[in-house]
């Protein structure tokens, strides 16, 4: 197999909620997932741990946002989020311009299936 | 309450049309390997991911919906009959157990916000043997 450049840290499954503490809750006290992360609702995002050190993220819904009960993205983290774009870029697949916050940087992808994945990279 | 509930894996199940096209697609673009794949009549594939979590690539159904963000979060727990009582008890309201001969058994929960959690173990059916 070639080399492959992207370099998973971490990998995460997104879900929508309408309430991030009532989720967060609700995975800590039903299935013993602790909150690793509570950034609250201004930023929209906490994180719950998975067993493995995999990563819950429960991402708010916003107004009038779609929210069908198996929505769900697979997250992969990575040490570097240029080479990665120019990776898949590379390998032809449609790549959203980079999108940089405070908190994360991220794109998003789609693969073979249409299926959304999202590449981020925590700001250094 | 305590929680009886072993869990052995994460999945991320995702919906596919072409579980061979898809299969190749991780495995060339992000290196993950194939950890099972009987055939694409199975309609099941399993690609490794970091942290023994896999990723599930699940065939769509004729006239499925498919959205661009569809997935599953999916445990696998060591005793699902334990595990389904334990989430009754929790007021989930669980689906009946679903059993796929040879395959997987299973049951769905839905979290507080109405995202679906599937819940599988080992199957509890299996053909006789020849």
């Amino acid at each position: 197999m070639t080399d492959i450049p992207l370099k998973i840290v971490r990998v995460y499954y997104q879900i929508k909620v309408d309430d991030l503490k009532r989720s967060t809750d609700f995975y800590k006290d039903v299935f013993g997932f602790e909150i690793t992360l509570y950034a609250g609702p201004e930023l929209g995002w906490a994180e719950s741990t998975l067993p493995g050190g995999l990563g819950l993220g429960h991402n708010l819904r916003l107004p009038g946002q779609d929210h069908p009960p198996s929505w769900g993205i697979l997250t992969l983290e990575v040490e570097d989020l240029k080479i990665a774009w120019d990776y898949l870029k590379k390998k032809g697949l449609d790549v959203t311009e980079i999108t940089e916050t405070p908190n994360i940087n991220f794109f998003n992808t789609k693969d073979s299936e249409e299926n959304s994945i999202q590449i981020v990279q925590v700001p250094k | 309450m305590g929680n009886p509930m072993k869990i052995r894996r994460v999945y991320f199940q995702i919906k596919v049309s072409d579980l061979g096209r898809a299969k190749d697609f991780y495995n060339d673009v992000f290196g993950f390997e194939v950890a099972w794949f009987m055939d694409t009549d199975a309609g099941w594939c399993e690609m490794q991911l970091p942290n023994d979590a896999r990723l599930g690539l699940n065939t769509r159904e004729p006239g499925q919906d498919i959205f661009p963000s569809w997935g599953i979060l999916t445990l696998d727990v060591e005793n699902l009959e334990e595990t389904r009582d334990y989430l009754d008890k929790k007021g989930l309201k669980p689906t009946e157990i679903s059993d796929i001969p040879d395959m997987v058994s299973l049951f769905n929960v839905f979290d507080t916000e109405g995202n679906k959690i599937q819940i599988v173990s080992d199957p509890r059916v299996k053909s006789e043997e020849k």
